[in-house]
């Protein structure tokens, strides 16, 4: 039986987003752009979103005068991560 | 468009595999610190050995300190360059603390306790422990080759007690620990580069 896909980790950006950032500590805004080959506003929006939803924790300081993000994935955004994972896999199971 | 469930394992494997390419081109610090060893030991063998020169461990004096202020800019350079937080990374600094702060404490009071004799295998011994951690960190052999070599030569310095031999080896030994791995581990982070 096909169970249900969390809604805000089921786009493929944000995914993208909480797949880079199980794997690593923190990680800053630019390198995430760079990865995912987002715009800057479009990713904005998606980090936002994650935020709201706990998924993720945004640091917002500043690094030689240039304003500097980090993101770092929360225990509630790997449960859901790995929640996530695990009911995709119920798609992906020959029938 | 509609964003299926294939797609999404696509993501988060090609997600995953990003942040894995990403690794640094750790070999520098690795070069740098062998060539210093190497050069200085060397040179200092030479002055022994083959001349009357009184202050034949003058190499030591004038390397080390320039290799100490090359890796502090090298780190403050790379700190800020850094755009992610590893955990390997984070574990990393808390093993090179360890190191650095043992090298410290040895290189300052085994002169002062006239321990010579323990001098250069201890050395190699903090060595062999370094690139043993790191090697298998980095999933990277050489490094555990070298560390092998490294407590083989610290192990025959402990018993054979000769200024000169334990020269000789300490060069070997970062030869086979830290500048053979280093270049190999330069090329095979440039082969990643290429690939990827």
């Amino acid at each position: 039986m096909f169970k249900e896909l969390d809604p805000l980790l089921h786009s493929q950006l944000r995914l993208a987003v909480m797949s880079l950032l199980i794997s690593v500590e923190e990680a800053e805004f630019t390198f995430i752009k760079e990865k995912t080959g987002a715009t800057a506003g479009n990713l904005s929006v998606q980090i936002d979103k994650l935020k709201q939803a706990g998924y993720i924790t945004v640091n917002k300081s500043f690094r030689d005068n240039y304003p500097l993000t980090q993101c770092k994935i929360t225990k509630k955004g790997i449960k859901c991560f790995e929640i996530y994972v695990e009911n995709l896999k119920s798609y992906l199971k020959p029938a | 468009m509609e964003f299926n469930e294939k797609q999404a394992l696509q993501v988060i494997e090609e997600m995953i595999s990003k942040t894995k390419s990403d690794m640094k081109d750790n070999s520098f610090y690795y070069l740098l610190w062998g060539w210093i060893v190497f050069i200085a030991a060397i040179t200092n063998y030479y002055l022994l050995a083959f001349t009357n020169f009184e202050y034949h461990s003058i190499p030591w004096m004038i390397l080390i300190p320039i290799g100490i202020i090359i890796t502090i800019i090298g780190g403050i350079r790379s700190k800020k360059e850094e755009r992610v937080k590893t955990y390997i990374g984070s574990s990393m600094k808390y093993i090179i603390t360890a190191f650095w702060v043992s090298i410290m404490v040895i290189s300052f009071t085994m002169p002062m306790g006239d321990q010579w004799k323990a001098f250069y295998p201890t050395f190699m011994v903090l060595y062999a422990i370094w690139l043993y951690i790191s090697g298998g960190i980095l999933k990277f052999k050489p490094f555990i080759y070298g560390a092998v070599l490294n407590w083989i030569l610290a192990g025959v310095c402990y018993i054979w007690h000769d200024s000169g031999v334990h020269l000789l080896f300490i060069s070997l030994a970062v030869l086979g620990g830290y500048i053979i791995p280093g270049y190999m581990l330069k090329m095979s982070y440039n082969r990643n580069v290429q690939r990827a």
